[in-house]
């Protein structure tokens, strides 16, 4: 008996079922989380690092936003797990790679905590830690953009092996 | 495939430290993208028959409201990201060249169209403008993007007669 189930579907119904599902959980679940955290967690516990020392922090619905006395913009940190984690996860799901879930989805763990503590550090005027947060931010979006190329690759790969192209 | 991304995590960290501490205070690489993509988006607004005025890095049609290209808005960032899969993928070298020259050249063209349409977002849809913006990369860039690494991958396996290390599925 075939007990591999996902395995019976065409990888073009796979996709669309993963994007579907985790969209919704997404909408439904995780974003609320997400914003619910940041507004009653973390971002209170920065702005009340703000009032101790001479840097400006400002908070969007998923972001840290924090300026220093001589910087001209800001530089923050996003709360992890958002649309740059779900895109490519539920590409994953749906190619079964459980190695590149399981890493990206320790990337965004270590994304909990180490951009956090560098924002700490900034706003204690380590300025250090802003280049740590400028290197955070291209490397977030290169995980993403790389995650997502990995995962639309293995998609063409599969649907080119069911098609025997 | 992990030799590749420790390759690209060290060409992004080493990109954003040069950035942060030798181009971005020095500026003119900055300043020479934004004012030549505004200017060239002017040249293209206008064979579509728009008044548009530009002023440095500001773009306005008449009668609405501006839009600046400010430095995170240059491209030069994804320029970087489509470099480092480029460079830390390994292909023959000088195809590599191509690829790289090539597709930097293709992000700074969808640059010139992404900020048109940002002018054009004004008149057309200005309540949504933000939003526009937001997702514009996904819109204009990331499609193209990972199309040219596809094309990279398929060159480069076809030089090496096996498949890449990125095929894990």
């Amino acid at each position: 008996m075939d007990i591999n189930l996902r395995r019976k579907y065409p990888i073009t119904v796979r996709v669309i079922f993963s994007l579907t599902i985790f969209s919704i959980l997404y909408i439904t679940l995780v974003r609320p989380v997400r914003v619910y955290i940041n507004q009653n967690l973390i971002a209170p516990f920065y702005l009340s690092l703000d009032e101790a020392e001479n840097s400006r922090v400002t908070m969007t619905a998923r972001r840290i936003n924090i300026q220093p006395d001589g910087y001209d913009s800001p530089r923050g940190f996003g709360i992890p797990f958002g649309g740059y984690f779900w895109l490519p996860f539920a590409l994953f799901i749906a190619t079964r790679q459980k190695w590149a879930t399981i890493g990206l989805t320790s990337y965004h763990l270590i994304m909990g905590i180490v951009p956090p503590y560098l924002g700490y550090l900034f706003i204690k005027q380590y300025a250090w830690a802003g280049t740590g947060l400028k290197v955070n931010e291209t490397l977030f979006q290169g995980v993403f953009l790389i995650s997502v190329f990995w995962g639309i690759k293995a998609i063409l790969d599969q649907w080119k092996k069911e098609k025997n192209i | 495939m992990m030799g590749f991304l420790v390759k690209a995590g060290f060409f992004y960290i080493a990109w954003q430290l040069i950035y942060d501490l030798i181009i971005f205070p020095d500026g003119r690489l900055d300043q020479i993208l934004a004012v030549s993509v505004a200017a060239l988006a002017k040249i293209g607004l206008s064979a579509f028959g728009w008044q548009i005025n530009v002023l440095d890095r500001l773009l306005v049609i008449d009668g609405y409201r501006g839009v600046e290209v400010l430095n995170g808005c240059n491209a030069l960032t994804l320029m970087a990201l489509y470099s480092g899969f480029i460079i830390s993928f390994q292909g023959p070298g000088q195809k590599r060249i191509v690829y790289l020259l090539g597709g930097i050249g293709i992000i700074f063209f969808l640059n010139v169209i992404r900020i048109m349409a940002f002018s054009l977002a004004t008149v057309y849809f200005q309540p949504h403008w933000d939003t526009f913006h937001e997702f514009s990369s996904f819109i204009f860039f990331y499609p193209i993007i990972l199309g040219i690494w596809y094309q990279w991958t398929l060159t480069c396996e076809e030089n090496t007669q096996s498949p890449s290390g990125l095929s894990l599925a």
